[in-house]
């Protein structure tokens, strides 16, 4: 896919889709989306970005190792599980706050948005990890054993 | 509080371990052993005096299993976790001095850590399933512990194979706890062992003993499953002297002597545990003294005092368990100490075979110093605790009820022979001429000496004083194995009596072996040895199992998954439909041949049903990989069309996104794919047509009838009513995936999370393989 036109379009359109990848994580509660969509839409940005300019580029570009953000996205699902066993209920019993939030008024805060946080950074993490794996073993193999 | 916030600081010391022993060297060793020293202090301080009043922690777990985070302190509690954190203190500092500026230092200790809270966790654990829990996490750790040199061949595989022993046993230990939690109507420790009438008296009570004593007995390596316990010597030998010696080995006989109370009046209590006891004591005692190498001779006595302390528990005399205490302190105190002189030796001299170490008087004057001590103690002179223990045995063994005759006979070889080896480790490096050594010997630093050197000392003023300390001690310890409270001393000197009189005949007899143990040893090389076969030794038997077994796993995948997928598919698609019919034939199921009539001719469902149908074939029909994998997915946007018709937006969309990084995928490896133009032949293809022709329809007709059958009110009604009112969410879908099935949920990041790292791994060791293969080309 070396084509001028979409190595040009992919700063543009992956940053947007970025950000529409977090309101879906964000309605998902109240609306179709949720943490997997999100994460999914997010893994497809940045494998569009991949397959446009490069896997090198697209690592540069996600800044962060995709193990460490699946790592991160599971132990954050995992705390987000242990939270109500600190306040003395079984493991991922749902807490919730309202809390005050300026500008938004009262929004019910919980471990479950927490939780679909950690599900979202987990399934961006596994597929750009996947991903990325299987393409630097395509490039070594179109490049290497000669 | 106290007791689980031990528990999770050190397994937040583990997780820390290999940062600080990157960042400190060898300094993070003496940092560590503060921990165990605080838990021992603690101990003593707090712990100690009050050993009347149990301690308590209590906290829900999973409520609806009637698991909790229950933790429990008693007197026996009290004597492990004493002996395994004073140990843990000098271990870890030993293990600084031993292993030096190893890289790895840090991992060592990560996994020594993980051991040593799971050991505490488990002496202290008042949940049947919080106890197997920290019994199985023992195991892991120690897998890796004698694993440590993972380079070395011998030790993957000794630790393997102490790993698939215990581990086989601790699935046997978690049916029996299971069984015995059902039996009880509780898992909670404390309860179940006031109720041992009711135990006796059900029917599973036999299955339940018989399993958890295969747990307790492939841990504490009692007869035959003895051998995994010399194999793991391969381990550093702060290891072994830690976990092989002094604490892990013990669990098996914690756990015995934790349910004592409720399982000892069981029928075959007695010459189960009696009986694997005096045999694995004896056995391990007969085999010990001959051997060249120290951590062998060791290894032996340790099978040997094992099977002692077994045989203690299983006997049933009052006597007994006092012996029982006497001898695990004893035990865990010299054998410590000789342990680390082994470990001394090895690393000061380069050698561990007995033959080539002489006369280390000077060289090492504080380790020889040491080794005496420990030795004397462990062949039971007074006046040091040793002798106590050895005494408080003898006695026990003279009430013995069952085969009384047997097992004074059984005691009296097994403590002559374990002089022998106390002297073969102790004193024999020691005396004579020096002779050089691979390495110049010379004395190591106080890291080195520290623990062997208190250990040795410690039962001195141990014995002296006893009749002075022990009292509340034994008397909680003794308590809480019987069950009942009771009060008692223990004494240095009990005046002139038989028990006496059999110590000092078997100290006799020890001298006497000692004397001619030369002429023993080329005796047995000539004749037991020589006779006995290399192939009916424990450790060959299991190798030769396991080798048969990796056989068979391997012809079962040959014949079941071969190199290509569509084999594979082939299979499971055959399995399926003749698994299916012959199901379905037997419980002669009516066939839903009558469709259930519609109001509206469904005239978007059919139009998307046609699109998927010309993309189908279209695929069939595709000349390259690429095309077929496109029309594939269309076949996955039609679905999607589907959901999104019924409502089913979360689906529909996430079926989009999944679809299109699935071609993505697929474009990245097609070409890794045979060659498509390579076709098989037309009858080949033809069968595959009518196989998958024959699945899809069969599958049609499966979801047809289970649509048609509703054996309980959908769940979904639930789900949806209380979306808002319990999980604040409009979204169903959402709220279930989060809320209501979260577990579910993070059991499936987490099977993401192991996929992608497989993927990670199998994809950057191809990598570095040709890497290395190209420097090593142009090298």
């Amino acid at each position: 896919m070396n084509s001028y036109l979409i190595r040009m379009t992919v700063p543009w359109l992956c940053p947007f889709l970025l950000v529409m990848s977090i309101w879906i994580l964000l309605r998902g509660h109240n609306a179709p989306g949720g943490g997997f969509i999100g994460g999914l839409v997010a893994a497809a940005a940045i494998a569009f970005w991949c397959f446009a300019r490069g896997v090198e580029d697209a690592k540069r570009w996600m800044r962060v190792s995709p193990l460490h953000l699946m790592i991160a996205g599971v132990s954050t699902a995992l705390i987000s599980g242990l939270m109500p066993m600190f306040a003395g209920k079984p493991m991922l019993t749902a807490l919730w706050h309202k809390v005050e939030v300026p500008l938004l008024g009262k929004l019910p805060l919980g471990t479950p948005i927490l939780f679909d946080i950690g599900v979202f950074f987990a399934v961006v993490g596994v597929t750009t990890s996947i991903l990325f794996s299987l393409e630097e073993f395509e490039l070594w193999n179109r490049s290497g054993p000669s | 509080m106290a007791l689980p916030l031990i528990v999770v600081v050190g397994l937040l010391l583990s997780c820390l371990a290999p940062t600080l022993g990157r960042l400190l060297g060898q300094k993070v060793a003496p940092l560590l052993a503060l921990f165990p020293a605080a838990v021992c202090l603690w101990l003593c301080a707090t712990v100690l005096p009050n050993l009347d009043t149990p301690l308590l922690f209590e906290a829900p777990w999973i409520p609806s299993l009637n698991m909790s985070y229950a933790f429990h302190l008693d007197g026996l509690s009290a004597l492990f976790m004493l002996f395994i954190s004073a140990i843990g203190t000098f271990i870890f500092m030993y293990a600084g001095g031993y292993l030096g500026n190893h890289p790895q230092l840090g991992r060592l200790f990560a996994f020594l850590l993980l051991f040593f809270s799971a050991m505490l966790g488990l002496v202290i654990a008042d949940d049947l399933i919080l106890l197997f829990i920290f019994w199985e996490l023992t195991s892991i750790s120690s897998f890796f512990l004698i694993g440590f040199k993972h380079e070395s061949e011998e030790a993957r595989r000794s630790a393997l194979q102490a790993l698939l022993v215990t581990g086989a046993g601790g699935l046997a230990l978690l049916a029996g706890l299971i069984l015995l939690g059902d039996i009880g109507g509780t898992y909670r420790v404390s309860e179940l062992l006031l109720r041992g009438d009711t135990f006796i008296r059900h029917p599973l009570s036999d299955a339940a003993l018989l399993l958890i004593l295969a747990g307790a007995f492939t841990k504490s390596a009692q007869f035959p499953f003895h051998f995994w316990l010399p194999g793991a010597m391969v381990a550093p030998t702060p290891i072994s002297a830690f976990l092989h010696s002094a604490t892990m080995v013990k669990a098996g006989i914690f756990l015995l002597a934790r349910l004592h109370p409720l399982l000892s009046d069981h029928l075959w209590w007695t010459p189960l545990v009696a009986g694997a006891g005096a045999i694995t004591m004896t056995y391990g005692a007969l085999r010990s003294p001959w051997e060249r190498d120290l951590k062998t001779i060791l290894a032996y006595a340790t099978v040997s005092v094992l099977g002692m302390l077994t045989m203690l528990l299983g006997l049933g005399v009052d006597k007994a368990i006092p012996a029982f205490v006497a001898v695990i302190l004893a035990h865990a105190f010299y054998k410590a100490s000789l342990f680390m002189v082994a470990g001394i030796l090895d690393h000061q001299c380069g050698t561990r075979n007995i033959d080539e170490l002489r006369g280390l008087r000077s060289a090492l004057p504080i380790t020889s110093v040491a080794a005496g001590l420990a030795a004397v103690s462990m062949m039971g002179i007074p006046p040091l605790f040793g002798f106590i223990a050895k005494e408080k045995l003898i006695e026990a063994a003279l009430k013995a009820e069952w085969y009384g005759m047997l097992m004074i006979a059984a005691v009296f070889v097994s403590a002559a022979c374990l002089t022998v080896s106390a002297w073969q480790v102790g004193f024999r490096p020691f005396r004579g001429t020096p002779k050089p050594t691979p390495k110049q010997a010379k004395e190591g630093g106080p890291l080195l000496w520290a623990g062997p050197l208190f250990f040795a000392i410690l039962p001195v003023p141990l014995g002296l004083l006893v009749s002075f300390w022990s009292g509340p001690f034994f008397s909680a310890a003794v308590g809480a194995i019987q069950g009942q409270n009771l009060e008692m001393t223990v004494k240095l000197w009990y005046g002139f009596n038989l028990a006496l009189l059999m110590s000092f005949l078997i100290l006799g007899a020890g001298v006497g072996l000692t004397l001619k143990r030369d002429k023993i040893t080329a005796y047995l090389k000539r004749t037991v040895y020589a006779k006995w076969p290399a192939a009916f030794h424990g450790a060959a038997v299991f190798q030769f199992g396991l080798k048969q077994a990796f056989a068979l796993a391997n012809a079962q995948t040959r014949i079941l998954f071969q190199d290509a997928l569509r084999h594979n598919l082939t299979f499971i698609m055959v399995v399926f439909l003749g698994l299916g019919f012959t199901i379905l034939k037997i419980t002669n199921v009516a066939w839903p041949f009558n469709p259930v009539p519609l109001d509206n001719p469904p005239l978007f469902e059919l139009m998307i049903g046609l699109v998927i149908v010309a993309a189908i074939a279209a695929a069939i029909r595709a000349q390259s990989m690429v095309v077929a994998a496109a029309c594939l997915g269309v076949v996955g946007f039609a679905v999607s069309c589907f959901f999104m018709i019924h409502g089913a937006i979360d689906l529909a969309i996430t079926q989009l996104v999944i679809e299109t990084l699935t071609v993505l995928l697929f474009v990245l490896v097609v070409h890794r794919f045979p060659d498509f133009n390579t076709k098989e032949s037309e009858l080949r293809r033809r069968f595959d047509a009518l196989l998958a022709a024959a699945s899809g329809a069969f599958m049609t007709l499966l979801i047809w009838k289970a649509d048609l059958i509703q054996l309980q009110d959908p769940i979904s009604g639930y789900f949806a009513e209380n979306s808002m009112t319990k999980g604040y969410g409009q979204n169903v879908v959402n709220v279930i995936l989060v809320d209501f099935r979260a577990l579910d949920t993070l059991g499936e990041i987490v099977v993401l999370l192991i996929a992608a790292l497989g993927v990670y791994s199998l994809t950057r060791q191809k990598l570095k393989k040709a890497k290395k293969a190209t420097e090593g080309g142009a090298a």
